[in-house]
């Protein structure tokens, strides 16, 4: 018993200094890697197959605490899912207004006009003429009855009615509005004239025009134009010519249907500062799409 | 004394066993606190049941077994898991028959354990260790270990008895 007592003693002896020297030699920076990778290999697949027998069962355990708060967990969820749906939403249309207001500025900056910028409130025949929005500045903001309305891609229209903080634009595709232009390419002046959502229809002055496809028409002094000059306005597309006068369809700019961001021209540029402004080289970017829309 | 070969691969097998549910259950249990340790309860049931020889045995291999598949340096829960086999195994005499006394010696056994391994952890110089939170959750590790011991206990002591020597008794 007591040789026995001794050896049980000298084994535990032995075992202290394995473990003290695997201690020492880990520390060194021995890292046993070997012996490491073999109980990995030897006890991994072991792990696995355990794994795939007890994984429900932890999966039950760690469901149990949200039993009774899964149902409105998922309700939250969905309301947030449609609040950053919505979020989305509005934010690709705030990117689409910054962008339009961008032009628009640097269209104005071209044009030298000073303006304020509107949005859109309302839209269509029911405000009385057959082509009119309601925009959110009126007499407050100086707008004043008469103004010309523009959008970065060109001419909108004309302010018919202001009030205090609202006003009336007719759209200058309103069939009873009639707009002095002139060719951009040669001078020559005209009337356009509107017709609704169709093409708007050019007029020159000189029956003999040589007015072509593909010009480009700015608002000009002409007549009783209460425009202002130098606005681009649309592109002539189709000219037919008769005996006694020369007419040709107008496309333009502006798509009427899809006005938000605009801007009242509150001042009339002096005919110093008028300058031939095209969308072509001032919002081209823009122009491309909403004319894509518009056919 | 001698150790029989079935005694030893009896203990090899509980060793496995408890280090798959250690690893695939115990550890991953959505429970507070630190996780439960069914390997420190295993070596003192062990211990419990076996005195010296089986606490000091089962408690080396156990933590060298914890130790490979682990990431702390070799030799630590070995030595750590040693110790708390001698002592426990040194105890034996009064915890036959009983479900106090291995309650509580689990208890001793899962707080002593714990300070042993961070000593030792700090010993050997290495500093990775966050104890403030580990030992913020040894209360519940405690707990669970206590929670496991009736049934570790009269398993392992039941085992025990149908391995022991005929002649010692």
């Amino acid at each position: 018993m007591r040789s026995s007592g001794r050896r049980q003693r000298l084994t535990i002896v032995g075992l202290v200094a394995i473990c003290v020297v695997l201690l020492a030699l880990d520390s060194q920076g021995t890292t046993f890697t070997r012996a490491r990778d073999a109980a990995s290999r030897a006890f991994g697949p072991l792990e696995r197959s355990a794994n795939s027998v007890f994984d429900p069962v932890g999966n039950f355990f760690s469901g149990l605490p949200d039993v009774g708060s899964n149902k409105s967990k998922i309700d939250a969820l969905k309301r947030q899912n449609d609040q950053l749906r919505s979020q989305l939403r509005e934010s690709s249309v705030n990117s689409e207004r910054s962008n339009a207001l961008r032009q628009l500025g640097l269209f104005v900056g071209r044009t030298q006009f000073k303006v304020v910028t509107a949005t859109v409130l309302d839209f269509g025949p029911s405000l009385g003429f057959e082509w009119a929005v309601r925009v959110d500045v009126g007499t407050n903001a100086g707008v004043r009855d008469g103004m010309t309305v523009i959008s970065a891609n060109g001419l909108v229209g004309r302010i018919k009615q202001a009030s205090a903080d609202t006003s009336i634009v007719v759209l200058a595709i309103d069939p009873g509005s009639s707009v002095g232009v002139r060719v951009a390419r040669t001078g020559e002046l005209g009337l356009v004239s509107g017709d609704g959502l169709r093409s708007m229809h050019f007029t020159p002055l000189n029956p003999r025009s040589k007015v072509k496809a593909g010009d480009t028409l700015i608002t000009g002094p002409y007549g009783a134009s209460t425009y202002a000059a130098g606005v681009p306005l649309g592109k002539v597309t189709h000219v037919s010519h008769s005996a006694a006068n020369a007419s040709a369809s107008v496309d333009p700019y502006v798509n009427y249907t899809s006005l938000d961001v605009l801007a009242v021209v509150l001042n009339a540029p002096k005919p110093t500062s008028r300058q031939l402004t095209t969308p072509s080289s001032a919002a081209q970017p823009d122009a491309t799409p909403s004319r894509k829309a518009g056919r | 004394m001698t150790v029989r070969p079935i005694a030893v691969l009896v203990g090899a097998v509980a060793i496995v066993v408890a280090l798959i549910l250690q690893t695939t259950v115990f550890s991953r249990l959505p429970l507070p606190g630190n996780a439960p340790n069914l390997l420190l309860v295993l070596v003192v049931a062990s211990a419990l049941a076996g005195g010296v020889p089986a606490g000091v045995g089962m408690g080396f291999f156990t933590g060298l077994a914890a130790d490979l598949i682990s990431n702390h340096p070799l030799g630590l829960l070995a030595l750590v898991f040693l110790a708390v086999g001698l002592v426990v195994g040194r105890i034996e005499a009064p915890s036959e028959r009983s479900v106090f006394w291995p309650v509580v010696i689990v208890a001793v056994a899962a707080v002593a354990s714990f300070v042993l391994y961070l000593v030792i952890y700090e010993l050997i110089g290495r500093h990775g260790i966050d104890w403030r939170t580990q030992l913020r959750g040894l209360p519940e590790a405690v707990l669970y270990d206590v929670m496991l011991t009736p049934f570790v206990v009269p398993v392992v002591a039941a085992v025990e008895r149908r391995l022991r020597v005929p002649a010692m008794r």
